[in-house]
């Protein structure tokens, strides 16, 4: 099976929200690929992430129809922590994820519900604080850290799982540029590569040099899939709320100097 | 102006976070406070409104200490937007959470000037709900607009644009101008190169607790990627083709995205 | 001012002796203070406990300044129960010994609280053959504390910078602002209680899972070292609990006479 998400027709409205979160997507994600979920603040792109996790609707209240298969479990007949199995997911708040007090545990913590020895799962959790660069976070509580570190000890927690499906809301929040780059370098290892990435980012500039496929939600609904090179085509001619990286704007709004000159002379 | 004079603070009694800082923020002017996770941004912006009291050193703001004036009263002068907005939300709806800060702060008409805040920030939509159920970006650009709602002389902004769209970052952008060409001053922490490279400002890289690059946007166009590695910093494209056209002679000097802009557009002109 | 109250009570980490300790040795040890405490009915031995205890938490817990903390805020109630003994009593020296029960109490479980992280702890019970559940539900809720503490301090801050007078103003503007911090301390508890439950299905929690602990913890040298000190100073005032008093006391005396002189 190529499909790792299938989702189909999936609208969904919070209880007590006027107008529906989503209306209406039809989505597949492949296996191994890499996609860079992208669109408005409130757009819904959280929301899709909730669906595919399980938190709606088996947390969230609202209505919900349509139907989202994710590794030919039902979502919605699923429970989430069979769901979980597959799917990991790196929350927008990092704050909402933590459970334990020490780095190393939060970190850990997925793993002591996979059999490993003490020794291995040592060695994984210093592993990938030393490729964070937050080896020096060791021992340390997770309620004292500043926002970067302890958006980097959740990520952390997210790159030992190896999950079918990795979805990051927001990963390059709160992060240093170099570490975003580092993050990126990480992802590349970690990931076993027929596993699938969904990233979703505001920064355009750091991700789509990265990613195979952008997907462009607006008001709930898709409204691209594809390439980013013609995205950014696409969107240079109509109205969007997207962070276009600067060099890129300039080229844009230079481009329309030129046009409107020829038109002129 | 804000004075900070070897500042120097430690949260647990033996390992210092901020190490002989020493920065002033005039009239007018835009800081931007750079540096890699856990370098002490935030401690540091914690102390321009007195939430925090220097271990050593001291911090004035317009000459008051701030150990000796309530954080009450520095913060009519200094207004900070928290790295976490959610921490400051209390209101049962979006339009009263911007009208009882203004009414703390003694402006004139607060309800009518709330309702034109959420038109300036584009959140009209949002008016009667719970700021708790707002979407991420949402969320961030509801703290910006509580905290500009009235006129503080200092604006403080750590992380403004994490998570905010284009729209919210062109409003962002409009509002840190309204407030420089009030007269007012602004720091920013940020990691967004590209917010900091939209603009010319004052830039203070900190390192471990210590400053270790004091300079002018521009001059980070031509800086040593290494040299800004150390520090987590990563030029983005815009940088690099900024700097190229530099070298090539396109443009002469670097003025933020508007000189830029005009510069190569009056060079396509005379082709 | 505001932070003392919960970080009073807090762990936070430090590099001292005392926290490197494993938590089973620093338990017992808590619990033979504990039950020193609530036998030894002299004054001059509750003094002795309380001098012993404070020696550990200074010496080898470098607590100083938290201890401080810890008292000043435990000091209301120590008052309370001082006064609340002299009123039914009548008797200065008699109430004197419950309030110092109430002290070395306090002391004894802050050499193991303020020393032992959560999680260890949740380890230790874990090892000591309780269920995952049980001992997760109970990491759990002593971290609430430090997200409490956490949230308290930024939603404080939050609310002074937006201009929210704290200290100063009415009784009613002081009313009014002290419900921006109760309200969004409670919503954000709630939303945190709930998140945490996500979290932990998300995260692949499920009852009666199969469960490797991270640490292992180890016995070592000072840990035994520690307990067998503790023990034998238990024993001696056990047993030789009436003739230590009567040195103590003549001590006390003769040191209260040169005073005099
Ligand atoms: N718990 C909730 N209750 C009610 N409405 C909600 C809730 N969470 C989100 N919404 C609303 O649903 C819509 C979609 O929100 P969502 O969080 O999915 O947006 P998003 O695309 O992730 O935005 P952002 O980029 O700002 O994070 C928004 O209008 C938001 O206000
Ligand atoms: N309450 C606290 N107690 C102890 N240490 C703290 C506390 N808050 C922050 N720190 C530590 O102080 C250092 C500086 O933190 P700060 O939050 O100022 O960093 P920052 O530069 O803002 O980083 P980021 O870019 O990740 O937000 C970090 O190493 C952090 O772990
Ligand atoms: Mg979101
Ligand atoms: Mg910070």
């Amino acid at each position: 099976m190529q499909e790792i998400v299938t989702i189909e027709n999936l609208e969904f409205k919070y209880l007590g929200a006027g107008d529906k979160a989503l209306r209406g997507i039809d989505l597949s994600l492949e296996r191994g690929r890499r996609y860079l979920l992208v669109g408005a603040s409130g757009s819904g792109k959280t929301t899709l992430a909730r669906c595919i996790t399980g938190l709606i609707p088996h947390f969230y209240q609202g209505e919900y129809s349509g139907e989202v298969v994710v590794d030919g479990m039902k979502v919605s007949e699923t429970p989430i922590q069979r769901l979980a199995e597959a799917v990991g997911y790196l929350r927008q708040n990092p704050e909402e994820q933590v459970l334990m007090t020490k780095v190393e545990r939060e970190i850990a913590f997925s793993l002591e519900f996979r059999g490993l020895t003490t020794e291995e799962m040592e060695r994984i959790t210093r592993r990938v604080m030393e490729n964070l660069g937050i080896s020096h976070l060791w021992g340390r509580t997770t309620d004292t850290l500043s926002g970067g570190e302890l958006q980097k000890v959740v990520i952390a927690s997210m790159l030992v799982l190896e999950p079918k499906i990795l979805i990051l809301d927001e990963p390059s929040a709160y992060l240093s540029p170099m570490a975003v780059k580092n993050l990126q370098g990480l992802l590349d290892t970690y990931i076993p590569s027929q596993s699938t990435l969904l990233v979703i980012d505001h920064r355009l500039d750091y991700w789509i040099g990265f990613v195979d496929t952008v997907i462009y939600i607006d008001r709930g609904v898709v409204r691209y899939m594809g390439s980013p090179g013609r995205l950014l085509n696409l969107l240079g001619s109509e109205e969007h709320r997207l962070n276009i990286p600067l060099h890129i704007r300039l080229s844009h709004d230079l481009k329309q100097v030129v046009n409107t000159r020829g038109v002129n002379s | 102006m804000i004075r900070v004079e070897n500042l120097w603070y430690t949260y647990d009694g033996d390992n210092y976070v901020l190490r002989d800082v020493s920065l002033e923020i005039g009239e007018g002017e835009i800081y931007y406070i750079l540096g890699d996770n856990g370098s002490g941004k935030t401690t540091l912006i914690r102390h321009l409104n007195g939430l925090l009291k220097p271990s050593r050193g001291r911090v004035l703001v317009d000459g008051l200490d701030t150990r000796e004036t309530p954080v009450s009263r520095l913060a009519e002068k200094v207004s900070i937007v928290f790295q976490n907005p959610e921490k400051m939300f209390y209101m049962p709806t979006v339009i009263e959470e911007i009208s009882t800060t203004l009414r703390n702060f003694g402006v004139e008409n607060p309800d009518q000037r709330a309702e034109e805040i959420l038109r300036e920030y584009g959140l009209s939509r949002y008016r009667d709900r719970s700021p708790f159920t707002l979407s991420g970006g949402e969320k961030r650009i509801l703290s910006i607009a509580i905290m500009t709602g009235w006129s503080p002389r200092y604006l403080v902004l750590d992380e403004p644009t994490i998570g905010l769209d284009g729209d919210y970052r062109r409003r962002l952008q409009w509002a840190i101008d309204r407030h420089l060409s009030r007269g007012g001053s602004v720091v920013i922490v940020t990691h967004d190169m590209e917010l900091v490279l939209e603009r010319e400002g004052r830039v203070v890289i900190l390192s471990d607790g210590q400053v270790v690059y004091r300079g002018y946007t521009q001059e980070l166009i031509d800086l040593d990627p290494g040299q800004l590695g150390r520090y987590g910093l990563v030029k983005p494209t815009y940088a690099r083709s900024t700097s190229y056209m530099k070298t090539s002679g396109v443009i002469k000097d670097y003025h933020g995205y508007c000189g830029v802009f005009a510069e190569v557009a009056g060079v396509l002109d005379n082709v | 001012m505001y932070r003392i109250g919960l970080e009073a009570f807090r762990f936070e980490e430090r590099d001292a002796p005392l926290y490197r300790l494993d938590p089973r040795a620093k338990l017992l040890v808590a619990f033979i203070y504990m039950i020193l405490t609530i036998l030894a009915n002299s004054q001059a031995i509750q003094l002795l406990i309380t001098a012993l205890l404070l020696a550990t938490l200074l010496l080898l817990g470098r607590l100083g300044r938290k201890l401080v903390k810890n008292l000043v805020t435990l000091a209301p109630l120590m008052t309370l129960v001082f006064l609340a003994n002299y009123l039914v009593s009548g008797d200065l020296m008699a109430s004197l010994l419950p309030t110092q029960k109430l002290l070395n109490l306090v002391m004894s479980l802050n050499t193991f609280f303020l020393t032992t992280n959560p999680d260890d702890f949740a380890i230790t019970l874990e090892k000591m053959g309780m269920p995952l559940t049980i001992t997760l539900a109970f990491s759990l809720s002593l971290r609430f504390i430090h997200v409490l503490a956490r949230v308290l301090t930024e939603i404080v801050e939050a609310q002074l910078s937006r201009g929210h007078k704290l200290d100063s103003g009415g009784l009613t503007t002081r009313i009014r602002n002290y419900t921006a911090i109760l309200i969004p301390l409670i919503i954000i508890s709630v939303r945190k209680s709930i998140s945490v439950a996500e979290t932990l299905e998300l995260r692949g929690f499920r009852e009666g899972a199969r469960h490797t602990p991270f640490t292992t913890m180890k016995i070592g040298f000072w840990d035994v070292a520690y307990i067998i000190v503790s023990i034998s100073i238990a024993t001696a005032l056990l047993i030789y609990g009436g003739e230590i008093e009567n040195i103590l006391l003549e001590i006390l005396t003769r040191y209260l006479e040169d005073m005099a002189i």
